[in-house]
């Protein structure tokens, strides 16, 4: 198995569209890139990063009803650059009805109620960090702040020893930005774990790690390697995700003081913001493969090729939500964490997580700015901000 | 009016629940079901930002 050009298949070569970063070090906010693009039908772009060209949907519908048809668009060996791995990362690379039956294991531990109970230390550790440097003036909210919080909380609802939280890190981050070490930082992220599943399995805790590891499939005991592998798949979905969405919408706010009020006099508008943040600034760039040939919205999609579904093009869809951010909106049926069976299991955690972090930063520090000299980078394909320096009047 | 949540196409966003805490329940998955009965006069707006707000177009109203 292993992806097969085009050109390979026989193929003719696609109608091209314009190439936009998604993927390793961006030239551009990857952001401000997709709002240029404007919303058209699905096109094919060809890659230089990878083994062949794929197709980008943008369209909000579009990108809505691929990702529930699980029957036309598979998620196994869809990954774009497309890279052998040893094995799937489960339940992310599964198909139903398996998928299913795999996060059946997940979902009852990553409700929203499952999560509320973590709120108040969520406050506990975001007041202490932010207090951390609130007296110096100035941080880097991503290095200081949003890439710390998250973890924190991650590791103790996880149950992973709290000492390896750098290395824990450090392995995801290359996992998820850095194609050609991928399958060495997977090797070493499940190592770590398996360590983790196997004493868990001995003795239960009250975490997540536990619950897999003691977890059943068609009432057998999960079998180390699939344990291993699904513990695996959570913690990288969820290391770098949060991170992105707080920096995003933190510099939405240091550059946008009218918004930053709304939230500084009414933190109400708190749970509305974070939809809205979540809308504007959709980190993740779902892919899939395409079974059987199937036109979308005018395109010829062939079998075999793959499609990469822009989520942060689809939530700005202004013939949807119009062009401006709004806090209070009625509707916003935005599709941040995915449609259909992949829906992504950490989203009631990080709306949470992102509205503990909003909340207690405009307590804490209610008026700040981008420091005029920031040079921001970007990364690709969760779309990151690698450092967000900003400063405030001490 | 009668609320109908398709269990094929839920996926547990929860985005109902939150909105209209008093029109759906949340089984041990996360996903979501009607409450039975009819929905009160007072929360039928409440019932059509819920459905707006589904993700999946999982909820119907009759």
């Amino acid at each position: 198995m292993g992806y097969q050009k085009r050109s390979e298949r026989g193929e003719e070569p696609a109608p091209k569209g314009k190439y936009i970063g998604f993927l390793g070090p961006l030239d551009q906010d990857p952001f401000a890139g997709i709002e240029a693009l404007g919303q058209r039908p699905p096109f094919w772009v060809d890659d230089p990063n990878d083994v062949d060209g794929y197709w980008v949907a943008t369209g909000f519908e579009d990108v809505r009803d691929i990702l529930q048809d699980t029957d036309t668009f598979s998620s196994i060996e869809a990954n774009i650059p497309f890279v052998m791995m040893p094995e799937p990362l489960l339940p992310t690379e599964s198909d139903p009805p398996f998928t299913q039956k795999l996060r059946s294991l997940l979902m009852p531990h990553m409700t929203a109620k499952k999560v509320g109970v973590l709120d108040p230390r969520m406050r506990e550790v975001c007041r202490g960090i932010i207090e951390g440097f609130k007296g110096d003036g100035k941080c880097d909210a991503v290095e200081q702040f949003s890439r710390v919080y998250p973890i924190t909380i991650f590791i103790e609802f996880f149950g992973l020893p709290a000492g390896q939280k750098e290395e824990f890190r450090r392995q995801a981050n290359i996992f998820l930005h850095f194609a050609d070490q991928r399958f060495d930082a997977w090797m070493k992220i499940r190592a770590i774990v398996e360590e983790q599943i196997i004493a868990k399995r001995a003795s239960p805790a009250d975490d997540l790690l536990s619950a897999i590891a003691t977890g059943r499939l068609d009432g057998e005991l999960i079998d180390i390697k699939t344990a291993v592998n699904l513990a695996s798949t959570v913690f990288v979905g969820g290391l770098d995700t949060l991170p992105s969405n707080i920096a995003w919408a933190l510099r939405f706010l240091a550059n946008n003081p009218q918004y930053r009020r709304e939230i500084i006099e009414n933190p109400g508008v708190v749970p509305g913001a974070v939809e809205e943040f979540l809308r504007l600034y959709s980190v993740a760039n779902p892919m899939r493969r395409i079974m059987r040939d199937v036109v979308v919205s005018g395109a010829n999609m062939l079998k075999g090729d793959r499609v990469l579904c822009s989520i942060a093009a689809a939530n700005r869809d202004n013939s949807v939500f119009g062009d401006k951010a709004v806090f209070d909106r009625k509707s916003n049926p935005h599709l941040a964490f995915a449609t259909g069976p992949h829906r992504c299991l950490g989203s009631h955690l990080t709306r949470h997580e992102l509205a503990v972090a909003l909340e207690i930063w405009h307590e804490l520090i209610p008026d700040y700015r981008v420091s005029p000299d920031a040079q921001i980078h970007y990364q690709g394909p969760i779309f990151a901000m690698e450092g967000l320096p900003l400063e405030w009047s001490v | 009016m009668l609320i109908k949540v398709d269990a094929g196409k839920c996926q547990g966003h929860g985005r109902c629940y939150a909105l209209a805490p008093g029109l759906f329940d949340l089984d041990e998955n996360g996903n979501a079901l009607a409450k039975d009965g009819a929905v009160p006069p007072d929360q039928v707006e409440l019932a059509e930002i819920a459905a707006s707000n589904c993700p999946e177009r999982a909820i119907t109203l009759e």
